[in-house]
Formats: structure tokens, sequence, C-alpha cells
């Protein structure tokens, strides 16, 4: 039987266009237009769901994503909302959590165990004992959660967009498009956001509304400077206004000048016995249903009414064609007469103060309601049970704003007391109520935007606040047997908070996470304000001392593929990289950066980039390294404030080894400085910290007023170290700057030309033979690669990678910042002790320094070893005195050229004493290997390799 | 199976001091039923209980006088769980019953309610590993000890290492925790694929997984249980609780505390325990201390629950996100702290892109599953990124703070060595090590060698 | 996303900038002690503080005043020259 009524005014489906698609495995037919919720409903489907605890068969209850009854599974997606959820032609969907599909849930044997099952029991069971909890932690885990994930899903990131506007308007209902309508006319720039598929909200089912509605729809078409973003919610508000608007599409940062809020109310559910049973729903529910869908949600309805908007609503469903058995009247309720009239004229019954309520099952599905009025039973066969009995602000995004709301008696509702610049509210979320009433809000909110802008406009005074209550205070009834739901997604009956609040869970925090009442998937949108309610009722508190959760972004739920939006993975490219392809790289990713870890032509023992450099001549791609220029007059004083050594005395033409410190004196880089000019310096560091020390350096230059610019030239130039002792050798015939050691000593630098092009270089010693760092243009470096390599081969040139560069620093016993280093050492534990000046004036990490060098209870320090189990030994295996740990290794290698492991040790030295001769390390197979300390360079100590003639 | 016990004397686990209690617990004062009303007995019994018994409520769990008394021998700042379990121990091991336990807001409702819940002690120098190895045995016994399910789940903690640094650090880590008999294994990629299938190794194809630090004893905990459990245990013991009463000063006399401000007037004590997380500078600030703490946000959030498929705990630091799917099914995500002091706890869009960003560089196919909310907590950070604990320069103040994105796990130990700490006026041994003057001579502990991203 | 109205560079997102903190303690010449004991404490309660915050796209140091209460900036203007005490 088809439930679809005769065409209504407004309709949101398309009669022409029919849609197939399966639910629990059956075909259905819905039209263009409908969601999952809607079509089921017309084809007479009512069992959408099961809760989440008990199993229970659930429906619609707010068609509006205000509940999470109606989740759905399909093959790429979970916990669809079915009310909100276009039906897409052929998916096939399922509910969620279920054990052997939706009817035949097996789950809902547990509704049978629910007297064992209370608030809070499972703080009160399964541990113990102790070993048994890992059985029924496996139990919950499989009963709880809801729809399924699956490894096949989509990769469904979807790009985020930006958007800029003078004002954002949340909520095309009356008040929203009545606002965004007047900020259009006046030519701003307006942002109107709604989650439905077409704006007027409730404006659809208010009688009389129909052609404002229409001309407004049409206004907004036609106005130029008005965007309307349909089908889209505001999932959170945050700093400065800023507002993800997320569709179906993805997620649109919408960054406005203003933003006003017109989200309206959400209406709550009465809480009653059964009160969870499909056909049990919110009257706006089924108003929605009517209008948008043209779906009768019932043949036989009663309407529970605890507000004058349950009479408003009552007639209207009876104008659309809709049956009405029964008005039942909350206690306390006096509704006015002449709506309560006209009802009864039209045949429905009316009982007043109904003093107990239940909703009657028949097979899980409403058939009737139980209710007792003035001592009289009354029995109601019905199949729809509206609930009309009040509304909850949907002042999320507020609150999040920094708004502050309270409790307005007369209304009875919470309204906005205070909101910061730039935040503005109207219609029902700002206590409007009325219809016309609604209208002018947004208008004189409007007109206050615009004058705020400073646009010329009108002063529509705001509309009084509605005095009459549109909330019921007490929507509850209590029944022995309970089955009263406040919050449907977590099956929270009446009891429970009963329940937690005698336990000692008795304010509206400790009650929701004890109870967990308010957060499941609809984040309360139905239940918090019940809960409250609830609460202040029985502690005797107001409203306002009652309080409220915090509300807390997202509005709904947001798929992380639309917050992650486009994947964005930058990578540095070097000016070398085509070269090291061709000469069959091994990548090692360093930072930002891919480095030649290593040749594919290492020789038969992997050491012929080794034996190059040793033996012969190496190369090796350096651009990566930090390379800060500094220039102007208080360059000198930037460098000896910032670096811990002299600067100062340094000859133009020379370079010297710099560390810098943190203000705690922590080392955190360290770098080769060379003084091009008097004024004039080219500093090169590590490849990771080049930015923090860019940052360091000119912040140590704005402090102090200094007449220096720091240029990061990182990105700007190419650097190879020509090492090995060929070096010379090779680089002499192609410069006309003498390369022999008088005229070009070690540690020095020179500005000349290599093949022709313009070339800085400087005589480094990192790897322990003769080597010649140069640095050209970025562009220049493929260029220098390829005229090394050709005029190389007869030399034995050969490129080496990180891997090699390693090895060779480590037989010359320098340590790696950061790598032999960790984040609390600092240079007297170091052997780099002698580079810091302390008798400077000043300096980064002075003070720090000047305590620490009394305090040196651990030491960097090499040491070697021939022993057995050497060959196991890995960086970062520990140390062991007496059985205790007593440092751990930070590098270690086989030298080749010595014949034994050689390494850098971290010892601690707790009180100050002298250091041993040998220490003992764990390796890999749990053995001690002993091993020798030893300062200085493992191989060739006395740097003759460095010296002209050395080959 | 035995309930609470009838404590005649307890025994303090360091000093061995013996106090016999002149109360026994469960029988203290103010007339509440509480009191005297405890649930004993097998599961199955309770579980009959509930379905024969109409109300199904238990006796209350907390003991909130409507009024404070003019004087208790100790007053705890701070009713999360390093407070709580404070509180429990002072009067549960040492004796000490007449205290007060002040809370601006509610019970548990500060960082003790808002972090990822994840307990583990692979950390990475030996004051710490022995610390937090001490918390994991506590917190293994203490649903029984607290007769309250805390959910402690043994899921297994695999730090992933995307770069070498990273697996330096892992095998630091594992060489010092199995020196300790803490059970860390550096594994290859294959052992995060076994236990955890799902995970794309490659991560997009940047920055691989090359390995993982596996950490056996890494579990995750109902959060708030551990809050309601210690203040159910202290509660019982007499300790009273007074949530929304904030302290507005403290007084020192002469280098000494002498009492209390709170909005509930002014209460006499000679001992005061600050356990207030993001609000120490506010603390010690009353007691003229400069502060060593910064206060920075950390964020985290919850997804929808979904079905059971990720058993163990994830934790990347080169993403900066961790990530464990809870009883419920939600998946609890978190990355690293903020970058600026900030006292608040708003939440920003750029935690949440960010981290939805990384996470499905793990796993691709949780594209579509949706965030339900995001919160944030004020992480207390020290420079050394170890916590500031025990005595102060200000006698009778002490302090159990810099637990900066930590403490958590810590709750059980710091607990037991706080109140070791006041019931003595002598730090515990094992926190040593935490003093607050260390940073007077500038020295700093070596966990900062740990990645900032631990949890 | 917070915005930085900065006099320079016209409204940026925060998230190009990098907070470095109050000052860079630690560089006196007199007062070691005191320069020492400000590199480990401070009143780290919320209010307004003068920081100093590097813009990463222009590499450029400002100083920015803002509540660390609530996150308010009050103020942002270029570091360079600012002769600021406070900073100092």
């Amino acid at each position: 039987m088809s439930h679809r009524l005769p065409p209504q005014p407004g309709e949101w489906i398309a009669r022409d266009a029919p849609l197939g698609f399966t639910f629990e495995g059956k075909t259905h037919t819905g039209w263009s237009g409908d969601t999952v919720s809607s079509a089921l409903l017309a084809a007479g489907v009512t069992v959408l769901g099961r809760s989440f605890k008990y199993h229970r068969r659930r429906g619609v209850l707010s068609a509006a994503n205000h509940d999470a009854n109606v989740l759905l599974q399909t093959a790429t997606d979970l916990n669809l909302r079915g009310d909100v959820m276009p039906v897409i032609a052929g998916e096939s969907y399922t509910a969620v959590n279920t054990f052997g599909g939706l009817l035949r849930d097996k789950a809902q044997l547990i509704e049978l165990l629910s007297r064992l099952l209370p608030v809070g029991f499972y703080y009160k069971t399964f541990h113990r004992p102790r070993r048994l909890f890992p059985f029924w932690e496996r139990l919950i885990r499989r009963l709880s959660g809801l729809g399924r994930v699956h490894p096949g899903f989509p990769v469904a990131r979807s790009p985020s967009r930006r958007l800029y506007c003078d004002c954002l308007v949340i909520g095309a209902g009356p008040s929203g498009l009545a606002a965004a309508l007047r900020l259009a006319a006046a030519g701003v720039k307006v942002v109107l956001v709604d989650e439905n598929a077409k704006p007027g909200g409730s404006a659809a089912w208010t009688a009389g509304a129909e052609s404002w509605l229409a001309s407004a729809s049409a206004s907004v078409t036609g106005a130029p400077t008005l965007m309307l973003v349909s089908e889209a919610f505001a999932a959170g508000l945050y700093s400065d206004l800023e507002v993800p608007l997320v569709g179906r599409d993805g997620m649109t940062l919408v960054t406005p000048r203003r933003v006003l809020v017109t989200t309206g109310v959400i209406e709550q559910p009465a809480v009653f016995r059964n009160n969870d049973l499909p056909g049990v729903m919110l009257a706006s529910a089924a108003q929605r249903l009517v209008a948008r869908y043209a779906v009768a949600p019932f043949t036989c309805g009663v309407m529970l009414a605890g507000n004058q908007d349950a009479l408003v609503s009552a007639t209207w469903l009876l104008w659309r064609g809709l049956a009405l058995e029964a008005v039942l009247l909350l206690p306390g309720f006096a509704p006015e007469a002449e709506p309560l009239a006209e009802l009864k004229a039209r045949g429905v019954r009316v009982v007043r103060d109904v003093t107990s309520l239940e909703a009657l099952p028949e097979q899980g599905v409403l058939v009737g309601v139980r209710c007792e009025a003035g001592g009289h039973e009354h029995r109601i066969a019905c199949d729809g049970l509206l609930m009309s009995v009040g509304w909850a602000p949907a002042s999320q995004l507020l609150h999040q704003g920094g708004a502050r709301f309270e409790h307005a008696a007369a209304l009875d509702q919470r309204v906005p007391a205070s909101l910061p610049a730039g935040l503005h509210a109207a219609g029902r979320v700002n206590g409007v109520h009325d219809f016309e009433a609604r209208l002018q809000d947004g208008e004189a909110a409007a007109d206050e935007i615009l004058a705020s802008l400073g646009w010329p406009s009108a002063r529509t005074p705001r509309p009084d606040r509605a005095q009459v209550a549109h909330s019921h205070p007490r929507p509850f009834f209590a029944h022995p047997r309970g089955k009263n739901f406040v919050d449907f997604d977590e099956d929270i009956q009446l009891h429970d908070l009963e329940v937690a609040c005698r336990e000692g869970f008795d304010n509206v925090e400790l009650l929701k996470r004890y109870t967990t009442n308010g957060m499941g998937p609809s984040q309360g949108k139905h239940s918090n304000l019940n809960a409250a309610r609830w609460l202040a009722d029985r502690q005797g508190l107001g409203m306002d001392a009652v309080g409220a959760t915090t509300a807390r972004p997202f509005y709904h739920p947001v798929p992380m593929g639309a917050l992650a939006g486009r994947r964005i993975r930058p990578q540095a490219h070097g000016a070398l990289e085509v070269r090291h392809r061709e000469a069959g790289v091994v990548w090692m990713e360093a930072g930002a950066w891919l480095r030649p870890r290593r040749y594919a032509d290492g020789g038969t023992d992997g050491l012929a980039e080794y034996r190059a450099v040793r033996e012969a001549v190496g190369m090796i791609d350096v651009s990566t390294l930090g390379k800060l220029e500094i220039f102007g007059r208080d360059a000198v004083r930037l460098l000896e404030l910032g670096f811990t050594g002299r600067l100062a005395n340094l000859k133009p033409g020379r370079s010297r080894y710099v560390l810098m410190c943190d203000q705690r004196g922590t080392l955190v880089d360290d770098g080769l400085a060379a003084r091009l000019g008097e004024h004039h310096f080219y500093l090169t560091g590590g490849s990771g910290h080049v930015q923090a020390t860019f940052r360091q350096l000119t912040q140590i230059a704005a402090l102090y007023d200094l007449q220096v610019e720091v240029v990061d030239r990182t990105r700007q130039m190419s650097a190879l170290n020509v090492a090995g002792p060929r070096a010379r050798a090779m680089l002499q015939p192609h410069t006309p700057q003498p390369l022999d050691d008088q005229a070009f000593p070690f540690t020095e630098v020179r500005e000349t030309t290599l093949f022709g092009l313009p070339a800085r270089m400087m005589r480094v010693g990192f790897v322990g033979e003769t080597g010649f760092e140069v640095h050209v243009r970025y562009n220049d470096g493929p260029v220098l690669w390829q005229a090394l390599q050709a005029a190389g081969p007869s030399l034995g040139l050969r490129p080496f990678g990180v891997d090699t560069q390693r090895l060779l620093r480590l037989e010359k016993g320098h340590l790696i910042v950061g790598h032999d280093t960790d984040g609390v050492m600092h240079p007297f534990e170091t052997p780099l002790a002698a580079l810091v000046a302390l008798d400077k004036p000043q300096f980064l990490g002075k003070a720090a320094l000047d305590l620490l060098q009394h305090q040196v209870t651990r030491r960097l320090i090499g040491f070697e070893t021939t022993a057995a189990g050497a060959e196991a030994l890995e960086e970062c295996h520990l140390i062991l005195r007496h059985g205790e740990i007593s440092g751990r290794i930070t590098s270690v290698a086989r030298s080749p050229v010595l014949g034994k492991t050689v390494g850098l040790a971290v010892l601690e030295l707790p009180s100050g004493e002298s250091l041993p001769g040998h220490i003992e390390i764990r390796n890999a197979h749990g053995q001690l290997v002993s091993a020798a300390l030893r300062e200085g360079a493992f191989y060739d100590p006395g740097n003759t390799r460095q010296q002209e003639g050395a080959a | 199976m035995p309930g609470p016990r009838r404590v005649d004397h307890v025994t303090c686990s360091v000093c061995r001091v013996t106090t016999r209690t002149s109360v026994q617990p469960g029988v203290r004062v103010r007339g509440r039923r509480w009191a005297t009303n405890k649930i004993d007995g097998p599961m199955f019994l309770r579980l009959l209980k509930y379905a024969l018994n109409r109300d199904h409520a238990e006796p209350r769990w907390f003991n909130t006088p409507a009024a404070p008394q003019d004087r208790y021998d100790v007053v705890i700042v701070g009713a999360g769980g390093h407070g709580l379990a404070a509180a429990y121990y002072l009067a549960q091991r040492h004796g000490i019953r007449r205290v007060a336990v002040f809370d601006k807001g509610y019970l548990g409702g500060g960082n003790t309610g808002r972090n990822t819940t994840i307990v583990r002690s692979n950390y990475l120098t030996p004051e710490g590993v022995k610390f937090y190895d001490r918390s994991v045995r506590l917190f293994e016994g203490l649903a029984e000890e607290l007769d309250t399910n805390l959910f402690y789940s043994n899921r297994g903690h695999f730090t992933l290492a995307h770069t070498e640094a990273t697996l330096r650090t892992a095998r630091w880590r594992a060489e010092v925790n199995r020196h300790y008999g803490i059970e860390s294994t550096l594994v290859g990629p294959e052992a995060v694929k076994d236990a955890c299938p799902w995970i794309d190794l490659e991560c997009g194809g940047k920055h691989p997984i090359m390995g993982a630090l596996y950490h056996a004893p890494g579990s995750i905990v109902r959060h708030d249980a551990v809050a309601w459990g210690y203040a159910r245990g202290a509660s019982r013991l007499g300790v009273e609780i007074f949530q929304n009463t904030p302290v507005t000063g403290i007084e020192v006399k002469a280098g000494r505390v002498t009492g209390v401000q709170t909005a509930a007037g002014l209460i006499r004590t000679e001992r005061v325990l600050s356990a207030v997380a993001g609000s120490t500078p506010t603390l010690l600030k009353m007691v003229g201390l400069d502060s060593p703490v910064d206060i920075v946000p950390l964020q985290a959030c919850v997804t929808e629950p979904m079905k059971p498929w990720l058993d163990t705990i994830i934790v990347s630091g080169s993403l900066h996100v961790y990530v464990s799917q809870t009883a419920r099914g939600e998946l609890v995500m978190g990355a690293a702290v903020d970058p600026a002091e900030l006292h608040s706890t708003r939440s920003s869009l750029e935690f949440v892109t960010g981290l939805a960003d990384q996470i499905l560089d793990l796993f691709p196919f949780l594209a579509k599953v949706r965030i339900n909310r995001q919160w944030a907590g004020m992480a207390d950070m020290t420079p050394d990124f170890a916590p500031v604990m025990g005595k102060t320069a200000v006698k009778g103040f002490y302090l159990d703070a810099g637990w900066g994105t930590w403490g958590f796990k810590a709750t059980p130990v710091c607990g037991e060595t706080m109140a070791h700490t006041l019931a003595h006026d002598e730090n515990h041994p094992l926190i040593s090590a935490f003093g607050m003057e260390r940073f007077e001579r500038m020295h700093m502990l070596g966990e900062k060698g740990a990645a900032a991203v631990g949890h | 996303m917070k915005i930085f109205d900065c006099p320079v560079l016209g409204p940026r997102p925060a998230s190009e900038f990098l907070c470095a903190g109050s000052a860079i303690p630690g560089m006196q010449n007199d007062d070691l002690a005191g320069a020492r004991h400000a590199v480990y404490f401070g009143d780290a309660t919320a209010k307004v503080k003068r920081e100093w915050w590097f813009h990463r796209a222009s590499q450029l140091w400002f100083i920015v005043s803002r509540d660390t209460a609530t996150d308010a900036v009050l103020d942002i203007g270029p570091a360079a020259g600012s002769g600021d005490p406070h900073v100092a």
C-alpha cells in the first residue's frame, strides 16, 4: 500500500523520476527528491533501524537528522542518516548493527536482559575475575559499534574550497531568508546556507506562508550578491568567525565578516513508555514528511500536545488530509480555546491533563496509546503518535562563538543574553516564534549587520521575544516498567537518569558522562534539554543553575575525507636530482629533501664509494646544506650574539666551525662560518635546522635593532664536496685559483670560477681527506656535476652518498648534531667545549652555559673495539656498568681502513667521575662487548691527509 | 570474592610505616547512606541484584557534603584523577582521612575527562621507565582494588617509525625498557601489518612505515571511571569532595601553608596538594612561586561508533597522530599540542583537518568515517617533558604538575607517590628526580629525546 | 581560523606564523642568575602577553599583544626597530 499523498503544494519530489533501490534486500521505488526514509515510509516500511543498546525497532523520529534512529550501511559508506540522505538509484541499503537482518535481529534478545543492565552497569561488572575481562570486552565490542568499515572503501578525499563574504546567514528558514534578502538588497555579499534541499524551513508548513515562501525563494534566485548553498551544514563556528560548510561534495571554508545564526529550534520528544516505537514521531517530522515528500506517516494519528504549536500542527495536518483521532493535552497545558474548538469541530477527541501515558506496541510497532486523565483510562488505536511538547534552540554554533544564553522564563527557552562582536542571531533560536515576528527579527538583524559594516540601512526594531511558553516544562511520564526514552541514540531511559543521580552523578556533566545521555551520534539534539529539565526538576534548581553541557563541533558528524581535503605532500627537489638518477641513486628522505643514500654500483663489497674517497677522489651532493648569507655593518655582532664562539677575529677569506645553543644551553646546530668580507659572511649548517637558525638570527637582529640582512640561500645554491687524495689534481686544471696549501690552506674560502662557473670554494675536512666544498648557483649544479664526471674517470672519481659520508666522518670522530647529541645535551658534554667563548660579553645561551660548564654529568666520546660481537652493535645500544644503564652508543660502524669497529657514545658520569678506559656495550644478541674509549679522530688524527702531498 | 577489605592497619609500600587506622573504612561520619552500604560479591550475584531490585541504584559513589569543615589535615586542589588518587592513597595507605578535595568544576572534568586514555610505560630514561612501570602495575589491579570496572583493556601499542631517526629512538626505548623487564620490541613493518592488517604501510607513498616500537603492555582505560573509582574509594574512607568550589587563594605565613581560601570560605590546613594541570601557574602564583610550566591546548576528537576493526593502539610521531578504538566502537584520535600558549579549551578547525589528513595516510578507507566531536584540554608543559612533583620552596605546598600530554597514564603512581610525600613530608623515591629545583640548576631530564607525540 | 590583522601584511591566518614566546632570555651579561631563572620560570598565568611571532612566508618578525586567556590579538606590529623594552 502506498502512503503517498496527492501532490502537495511545494513538494520536493519529482513524480516523473522514479528511483529503484533496495533496503534490507527488498526492492523499493521512490521518487527523485525522496530521502531513504521518506521513500520507505511511502512504501509502508516503518521499521527502519535498531537501537544501539537494546536493539529495539526504530522508525522516523525527527525526519531532520536530530536523531540517529535510521542509520544505513551501503557497500561504500556507513552510518548514513536515512532521514536526510537522498535516495540513490540502484543503491542497496541495510540497517546498521543488526545480527541477522533488521526484522530478525538476534540481538533484540538483549532487551530481555535489560533489567540486568542498568545505567552504568559496565562500571560495576565484568572486572572480577580480572582474567575474564578480555572475554567480556570482546563480547561488548562485538555488540557495540554501528556501521562497518571495509578496507576496500574508496579513498574519498574531497578538495576543500574557500569563500569570503560580508555575511554568512546560517539557516534559510523564515528569519534567515528575510535577513539574507534584505542584506542582498542592500548589495552586501551574502552566503545563505541550509542543510535542506530547498530553502524555507518551517514556512513550508506554516499556514498562510505559502505565497511568501514562493516569492522569497524566487528572490533568492534573482539576487546577484546572494549565494544560496543548499544541502550543506555549518559544522562549527571557530575563531574569527570561520565556518566550515559541509556538503556531500566536501567542505567549503567560509570566512565572513559577520555571521547571522538563524538555525531555529529543534523539536523535543516527550518521555513516556514506548515513546520510541516506529509510528511515534515529532509533530514537525510528520509535517516535513507531508510537505516535502507527500508522505502520509500514519493513517490514524494522535497528537500529544504540550504547547500551542501542537494545535497549529494538528490543524495543518487535518487540512492536508490526514486523519487525527485525538489530541492529548499534557498536564498544566492550557491551550487557546479557539483552535481547540476547531479541532473538536472536525471530530478530534480532546483528552485533557493526561497524567499517565504509554504507547502500545504490536510486534514492535505502534498500534495505540493508553493514557489516564481525570481518573479515567483511555485506549486509542492509532498508527501515528505525534509529539509536540517543546523546542530546544539550535544554539550550538552560537555557543561555540562565545554567546552566553539564559533561560527566559515566560517562553521557557534559553535565549541569547550576549553575543560577541560579529555574531548575530534571529528567529526562533533568538526566542522569536511568531511567523511575522521572525521575518521582522531577520530584517532587524540584517539592518544591524548593515550598520555595523558601515552600509546605509533602515533601523527595523527587533520584535519582542515570545511571551508565551512554546515548551512544556515537564514532558515526562514515569512508568514502572520504563522504556521511556530520553536519549534515543543511547537507549537512555528516565529511570537511568534517576539511578545516576542517586549514585552521585547529579550534575549535568556527570549525568551525561555516566549515562552517556547526549553522547551519541546526534550529540543530544533531542535529549540534552529533556535531561536538563528533568535534572532541574529533581534538584529543585532553575534551568540556568542546572546549566548545560558544552556544545562542541561538529553540528553534524563530518567525514574525514571532507576534512582532510586534497592530499598535499610537498617534495623539495634539488637541482641535481636528474644527475643522481642517471647515476643509479638509492634515495633517502631527509626532511623535505631526498638525498642520495648511495649509488647502485657500489662494488662487490659495497665499499667502492668509500675507497674512491680514501684512495682517489669522490664527490657528494651537499646542496641540502643550510646556507645563509649575512651582510651588513652588524654582521659580526649578529654572529657573535647567535653563536657560542668568537668571530670578530676571523679574517676575511677564512672560515670557522661554530655552534649554536638555545637559551637553555642545549646544542641545537653547528656549521661553518666563512668570512667573505668585512661585513659579509656565508654560513653553512645542518639541512634540517637552517630555518630555525635563520629565525634565531633574524630575531636577534630585530631584538638588538642590528644593521644586517640575513638571506636564506639554501634553495638558491647547489653545492658539491669533492674530496680525496686526488681532489686537488682533479680540480686544479679547471680553476684559475691556485689550490696548493700555500695559496688556499685548509679552512680557507675563495670566490673564483670552476669550469667557468662562478664558484665559492671552501677547503673542508669533514670526511678526513683533502676536500673542496664548491658552492655554485642553483642551475649551475648539474653543469658542474657533468663537467666533473667528464673530467674525473681517469682519476678514479666516483659520486658517493650519505651512507659513505657518515662512515668517513665517523672515522674522523666528527659528531652530527641531533644524531649524536640529543634534545638536552650541552657543548661541555661534547668534545666541542672549546668552541664556547664564555668570556664573550653576550651570546645566546651564555647564562645557561656559564653554569652548565660545571655540570658535566655525561660525555660524548669515541670508542673503538675489535672484540667479538662488535659486528652486532647498533646505534642506541646501551652501555652497562655493574648491571646498570650507563649510557648508549649514538654512532657505530666498522672502519674498513682501520680494521676495527669505531663509534661515538654518550657515557653517564653522574658524580663527575673521570672517564674509565673501557666501556661495555650490550649488543643485539645481549652479549657485552668491551670497547676502549678514545678522544679525537680514529683515522688520521694528525690531519696529515688534508695536507698537500698526501696521496 | 571480597569487596573492599576492612582495613585495620595500612602499610606504605615505600617507607613500610604501618598506620593503625583509628576509624574503620565505610563507617565514617556525616550520616551518609553510602557510608555503610557496600555492594560486594561475585558478578552474577551483582547482576541478579540489579534484576531483582527495582531501583538498581547502588549507594552514592561520592561523599559530597553541603559545606566543608573549617580544618583538614590535607587539602587537595583539583578533583581530577591525580588529586582523587592522592586522596585515596592518603586515606588507604597512610590513614590520613581528614582530607578535602576541591574543584572549580565537576569531578574528573579537566584533563582526566579529556585525554585519549592511553596507558604505557615505554619511556626513555630510567627514572621515567620505573615510574610509569609502577603506574601500569597499579592500573592492572585497580579495577579490583576500587571495585569499579575501568575497562582496562590491554591492546598493545605501536609507535610507528617513518624515518631512520625515529627508528633509532625506538631502538633506544626498546633497549632501556627491556633492561627493566618491560616488554618493548623494535619490530618491522610486517609485524605492524600482522597486528593491524588494514594499515597502509606505504602511507600513501610518502614516509612509509619502516618499523615500529611495539610495547605489549600498552592499554586503554575508561578515563572517567578512573576518577570516579578513586573518588568512590576515597569517599568510602571519609574523604570529602567539593565540586564547583574554586580555590581562590592559599595562605602562606613565614614560608608555611596555613590555609586555603575557597568559594566556601577559609579552610585551615598545613598541607596543600596542587593537582590542577592547566591551572598550575595560577596555584603557584597563589604561594608566590614562579611557574616552570607553560599552558598549551591539547586537542582530541572522536568518530561515530563503528564495528571493531582496530585492536591495537597506533601512534605515529612523524604524522603527529595517535588512534585507538574504544569498546563502544569509536575511534579516539589526537595529535600534538597547539603551537602557542593558551588558557582555553576552544577547539580549532586546523587541528581536526590536519589530523584527518594524516589519519587517512595510515587508513585511507576511513575517508567516509565521520568525526562526531572534538574537544581540548589545557596541558601543563615543562621544558624537558618530564613532570614537576613533590615538595616545594613553600613548606606544606606540594606540587603534582607538568604532566603535559601524558598525565593520565601516571594517575595511580602520582596518587601513590604524592600521598607518601604528603604523609611524610619527604619526596617518594620514585619522584626524587622530578623536583622543581632541577630547573634552578638548569638540569633537564632526558625524556625530551622522545618525540613530542608520545601518548 | 585565527586571523592576524597585520598592518604590514594585511589579514593573514595565524597558521602562517610561528610563536616564539615572550623573549630570548639568557643573553644578558649582567645578572646571569636572574637570566637563568627567566629561562625556566615565569608568570605563566593567563593575561595579555607581548610575544614574538615569525611570519614564514615573508620571513619577518612581529611583536603581538595577545590575551592568552581568550586568544584575542590586541596589537601587532613589526619587531624590527620596535625597541620594545619588554621583549628586550
